[in-house]
């Protein structure tokens, strides 16, 4: 929570600055970003191969674990196609992409700026944040309704760090794995499937 | 983006590769918050600067909200199926 905190005020002070000086900014947002992309991307990869539960998950793996993330996938591809048939402002392809950042804020709407410019990285950013934060706030709730596996899923890709602890209190600590590994393979999921749904749809 | 999805996939094998090495972890972490932190920094500039995109940002925020609303709502119950068919009955 402090380093969503801290990464928000990131994108603040930049829409302070580029608003205060938007007459004097003739602004290309790629000739920036392309080296500082590929190396978030490295970094972050960096990070989970290194992990040292990244392999223990990996290893804990029976084949039925795979349905969870699999549900996510899915569920989620059937709620944006309901959204693209009631609301349909975005091409169902844009809309797709947003779905599926898994609540990965930060890389899905750097991702999207780069292909498809700032309207749709914005809407990426607020809507993966909103995924987070629907989920810190509704897990229990969620398990009520949806059963023990619904918190999980409606984390996506945070379920394996952010919104971690209100999950395991909302399901039980028996769902660790199955949150972590879920969280694990929707993150490395994420840059593929975000550029996946844009390429095809 | 093939060469986007490359370097994550090289971070990923080499950082199994030299997880060995002390403090890669936290350093990695580190590393891609700060690259994080400029990247939307600049998408902040960017929809600062930029008229269509700044006094659009309630709609803009409306879909995404509604785009969050609709894809939790689908996981959430295809998760249910998941759990009623393959999880719930094996509860001791």
């Amino acid at each position: 929570m402090k380093n969503s905190i801290f990464i928000i005020s990131f994108f603040a002070g930049g829409l302070l600055l580029g608003i205060l000086f938007q007459d004097s900014l003739n602004f290309d947002i790629n000739q920036f970003t392309d080296y500082a992309l590929y190396a978030l991307l490295l970094f972050v990869g960096i990070n989970l191969g290194s992990d040292p539960k990244f392999l223990d998950i990996i290893k804990s793996i029976r084949p039925k674990i795979f349905l969870i993330p699999l549900s996510t996938i899915i569920g989620t591809l059937l709620g944006v196609v309901v959204y693209h048939l009631i609301f349909g402002k975005l091409e169902f392809g844009e809309s797709l992409a947003v779905g599926f950042g898994f609540g990965y804020y930060s890389l899905s709407s750097i991702i999207l700026t780069k292909i498809s410019g700032e309207s749709l990285g914005v809407i990426a950013l607020l809507a993966n944040i909103s995924r987070e934060v629907i989920t810190l706030i509704l897990a229990p709730f969620f398990v009520r309704i949806a059963g023990n596996l619904s918190p999980i899923a409606s984390g996506g890709a945070t379920s394996m760090d952010t919104t971690l602890p209100v999950i395991l209190k909302a399901s039980g600590k028996e769902y660790l794995i199955h949150s972590m590994l879920h969280g694990v393979l929707l993150t490395i999921l994420v840059p593929f499937l975000v550029s996946l749904a844009i390429q095809l749809f | 983006m093939i060469i986007l999805l490359s370097v994550f996939a090289i971070g990923i094998l080499l950082g199994w590769l030299f997880k060995k090495i002390k403090n890669l972890e936290a350093i990695s972490g580190k590393l891609s918050m700060v690259s994080i932190a400029f990247l939307l920094f600049i998408l902040g500039i960017g929809v600062g600067a930029k008229e269509e995109v700044r006094s659009h940002l309630d709609t803009l925020g409306l879909t995404a909200l509604l785009i969050a609303l609709f894809s939790i709502a689908g996981s959430i119950f295809l998760a249910w199926i998941t759990w009623k068919i393959f999880y719930r009955k094996n509860e001791e």
